[in-house]
Order: structure tokens, then sequence, then C-alpha cells
């Protein structure tokens, strides 16, 4: 079973994400825009998902309104490179788990994935 | 306001056209609701300043301001009025905006009398149940969906006149109930009939995140240096600013962070986690708990502060063993929305002995583990009857043990059944489900594809 799906767009936001989930033996599947994202989830039940705000093809927010609507108990994490509050407004409408702003550091990114793992009972 | 009925509908109409106006006007107050009608987006202001507006028909196109600026600016005043737009060009993009923004409806100009007064005969229809506990149920709008709270035993009567009483004041409330008693939607029920019921519901889990990341979310962030635009997380309390905050299991979180909530819940105001400066925050609190607040406090686990400013108003969610008669209401409606899904063949009764046997249960996971009992339920059953051995073995186990005509079926649909019930007992671990049913694995999958069994 895939629990864990990472979708982002720049291998060098991908790779520290990738080094982590290796570390920690957890399954997980990677696709790089908003088009494969769908088709995964709507394909496969996932207990976590990480997503890039810039990804491309469909609006994030109605992007993770659909993730939620095909897999309503999946935790989503965003990520996302600069923030407004308009824009943290629009995602924060809809049902996410973290929202993390990647200038914070890794550490803070890691720390939500325990979280939401610990949430969906994963052991990371 | 033209029209003379008592407790009449009212309707604000506004459109810059005067022939249109006046023919709308005449069929609106022949048709027996009140109507005070304007030119322009002004007027209209003006008019909503002395009348409270059930219902807004405006013009698209006004002079200077188009009719969704209008409903924004209305809407911050009148949350309660529903808005119906026309228009002489409606495009795609603009019927999706209004419905944004809460319209209910739109037309196209030109129109004839039934047209114009079909969505409002909706409306007045909706009105009439909306924020109303009938005799068995507690119904309101949230995120254009209509929500009915079911429940005709005492004790969920005595929640929805708490409710309808509360919800629209200012006051924090706080629902206690155990886990599956429903206290989010309770919360959803305090937004949706409040004054801030077009404003954002927010909830937020402080169970699910460690201290560090809760604080973070909840009262936003400055990281270090970053201390740019870009770099600021604003936070789901000021992101909800003008809405309801929901503190869902508030029991959960830390005597320090529990500080922080109290300050910001008594000074309205909140500093962002890093950050030095203060932000007001305007949001009316909601919160729940399955925990025993007065035992946390009398263990230390839970400020007494932060417990008597919560529960200004309590609201407590009896367990369903409490309400057993709320049962077959409950099973009502929830086979009502699964057999949407099972057009072909809807439940249409329940056997006796498996209405006996869900009545003796006790319920420990409430009405949520009523709803995925009656879910998973119609899964298996085949045919029109929801019988004793589609519920769960521990549940059947409280049926009465006399036998019963419905239970007369056929050797292939017990056996269906009975092989069904074996996998799910274990998990479907299909060596230990062939070993009990004393069959092989090869002929266990042959059975389970003949009978299209599924997990």
């Amino acid at each position: 079973m895939n629990c864990l799906l990472v979708c982002q767009q720049h291998y060098a936001h991908l790779q520290p994400l990738s080094l982590f989930l290796k570390e920690k033996q957890v399954d997980y599947n990677i696709c790089s825009d908003s088009t494969q994202a769908i088709r995964k989830v709507r394909d496969c039940q996932y207990d976590i998902i990480v997503i890039d705000s810039e990804v491309k093809g469909i609006e994030i927010d109605t992007l993770i309104r659909l993730f939620s609507d095909y897999n309503e108990n999946a935790k989503i994490i965003i990520t996302t490179e600069s923030n407004s509050k308009d824009f943290e407004s629009k995602i924060r409408r809809e049902k996410i788990f973290y929202y993390h702003i990647r200038s914070f550091g890794l550490d803070d990114l890691f720390l939500a994935l325990n979280a939401a793992a610990g949430k969906a009972s994963l052991q990371l | 306001m033209v029209g003379t009925k008592k407790n009449a509908i009212k309707i604000l109409l506004l459109d810059d056209d005067d022939v249109l106006r006046h023919a709308c006007e005449s069929i609106l107050v022949d048709s027996g609701f009140q109507v005070s009608s304007g030119r322009n987006p002004d007027e209209g202001l003006l008019l909503a300043r002395d009348h409270q507006f059930d219902i807004a028909i405006v013009d698209y196109d006004m002079p200077g301001m188009n009719g969704l600026e209008f409903m924004r600016r209305f809407a911050k005043n009148s949350p309660l009025t529903d808005f119906i737009m026309i228009t002489g060009k409606a495009t795609i993009e603009m019927a999706i905006e209004a419905t944004r923004l809460g319209a209910f409806d739109y037309l196209q100009k030109p129109f004839h009398s039934e047209t114009l007064l079909a969505p409002i005969h909706r409306l007045v229809e909706k009105r009439k149940n909306i924020g109303k506990s009938s005799s068995s149920e507690l119904c309101f709008e949230f995120e254009g969906e209509t929500v009915r709270v079911i429940g005709k035993s005492q004790n969920m009567q005595d929640v929805f006149r708490i409710i309808e009483k509360v919800a629209p004041t200012e006051s924090t409330v706080l629902i206690s109930g155990e886990s599956g008693t429903g206290k989010e939607i309770i919360a959803k029920a305090i937004h949706a009939l409040s004054p801030r019921a077009r404003e954002t519901f927010f909830a937020m889990d402080c169970g699910a995140l460690v201290e560090t990341l809760f604080e973070s979310e909840l009262f936003g962030h400055i990281k270090g240096s970053f201390t740019g635009a870009t770099a600021t997380k604003h936070g789901a309390l000021e992101i909800a600013h003008g809405g309801t905050f929901f503190f869902d299991e508030i029991g959960n979180i830390s005597m320090s962070t529990q500080g922080k909530v109290l300050r910001a819940i008594q000074e309205r105001e909140i500093r962002r986690v890093g950050g030095s400066e203060t932000i007001k925050i305007d949001v009316r609190i909601v919160a729940a708990t399955n925990l025993d607040l007065e035992k946390a406090i009398r263990d230390s686990k839970f400020r007494d502060d932060l417990y008597y400013r919560l529960s200004v108003i309590p609201v407590q969610l009896p367990p369903l063993r409490k309400r057993k008669e709320d049962i077959p209401l409950l099973l009502d409606t929830f086979l009502q929305q699964y057999n949407l899904r099972r057009k072909n063949k809807p439940i249409r009764k329940v056997q006796k002995s498996a209405m006996d046997a869900m009545l003796a249960y006790e319920w420990p996971g409430n009405v949520r583990e009523l709803q995925n009992v009656i879910e998973r339920a119609l899964i298996i059953e085949d045919t029109t009857l929801l019988t004793l051995t589609s519920l769960p073995q521990h549940i059947q186990s409280h049926a009465k043990q006399e036998r019963e005509p419905e239970n007369m079926i056929s050797l292939s649909e017990a056996e269906k059944k009975h092989i069904h019930n074996i996998l799910h007992n274990t998990n479907w671990n299909i060596s230990q489900s062939a070993r009990i049913l004393g069959i092989d694995r090869k002929t266990l999958y042959d059975k389970i594809k003949k009978y299209g069994l599924k997990k």
C-alpha cells in the first residue's frame, strides 16, 4: 500500500524529502504536476500528501479540494516558497493538515510529516 | 416599502432599468412580498440601513458599482440576506463569482414572471426550515449544502433549543461529548445560524500537532531573520478573522499553549511565534472536548481560567446509548443517504432482529459508529432488506435469539454471508479464514470471486 505521495515540481525540493523518507523506510510515490497527482490520488488511497503550492496545472486550492474529495482522510501538507496573507487564506479555507513555508527549514516540514504520520497511525 | 402582508418576506430590488424594475415590483407585490426598490447601489445601501431584507434581487450592471461588488458590501452588514443576481449578459465567470459569494441564483434578462418567482419560492421554502428545529431535526445551510442534525429524544431537543438561542450571539461555546457524538457538526450549526455565517468557519484539531507546530499554525510564525512578508506565516486565527474558530479537542493542548490561547480569547489579539507585533483578531470561539475538563483541572492538566472563559455556554451532547429512541430515525437518514449509491437495489426495510440488535447495542463509537455500520451493511447486503447478518458480529450477538421468517434465505446466500462474516472477523486474513471455514485457500479464493466479495 502506498501511504505517502510527494508532489514537487523542482528536484531541489524533492531531494531532501526523498532522503528523509528513504531513511525512514517509508513507501512513497512522487509526481511533479497536478495532472499526475490527481491520477495517483484517484487510483490510490494516500495517508499523507505533500504538495508544492506552485505545482503546475490546476489552482492549488482546487487541487486540495479534489484530493479531499477522493481521499477524505489524507493529511495534506502544503509547501510554499513565498507567502502572502491572501494566498495563505485561500489555502487555509481548504482542509489542510499543515502549511509549511520553505524558508522555515526542513526540520519544520519533517516535524509536520512525523505528526501527520502519527495521526495516520503510520510509523515514520 | 410596497406590499402590506404581515410577516411577508422582505425583498430589496435594485435595477437602473425603470421599466424592468417597475414590472418586477408589481409581480412581487402581487405575489404577497414586501418590496423596496432602488435604481443604484447607493440607494440599495441606504435602504439596508433602515430595513432588514430577506432577499436582494440585484442587477449586475449598475452605475458606480457592479452587482458583485454591491453584494460583497451589502453582505457585510446583512449576512442573512439571500441574493439573486439579474443580468443582461451572463457569463460563466460572473455566475461562478456570484455563486462563490453566496448568490442563490442568477437570472438572465429578459425573463418571465414565473422565472423570477421560482427561485424566490425556493428561498422561501428554504427559509422555513433553516435554523428551525422541528420535532426531530435541526436544519441549517453549510457551504452550500443543507445539513440536518437528527434527534427527537428529549436530550437532543434540549441541545437544539440551546443552539437556536446561542447561535445568533457572540458567546463562546464549549461542546462536550464522547467521540462520534457530532461535536463538529454542532459547531458548524452554531456558525451557520450566526451573523458570521458568510465568513469562514475554521476548525483546528488541537491534538494533531506537537506544541511548537501547533502554535505556529494557530498564531502564525516569523522565522528568525526572515522577517519579510514572504517568510511570515499568518496563522489560522488571523486568517479566520471575522468568522468562527473551532478548537476541536481543546483538552489536548499543553498548559503553556493554554495560556496563550486564553490571552488570545481574552484580549482578542495574538502575537506570532518569533514576532513582537500584536495583531487584533475578531473571531467567535467554539471549542469541543471529549474529556472531562473539570477532572483535568483537578489533575492540573487544564487551566481553570481557560475553562471558565470557554464554557460561557456549555453544550453537552448525549452519547447514542442515552438516546436510543433516535436510532430508527438516524438509521432511516443513513439508509436514504447510502441508498443513493445503490440505485438499483435500495434498502427498503430493516429486519426486526437487526433493529433489535442495534437497539440493544451500546454504541461506544456513537453516531459515527452507527453510520459506519450502515455504510458497511449496505455494501454487503444484496437484497432490499437490511438483515441481521449484514451487521458486524459483535452487534449481531445483541439480537434476540428467535429465528425469523426473513432469515429464510437460500443456501448460497447463507454461504456468501457466512464467508463474508468470517473474512471480516479475520480482517481478510485468507489463511485464517480458510482454516475456520474448513476449506483450502484456493477454494476460498474461488468463492470470493464467485460471490463478488470485497474488503
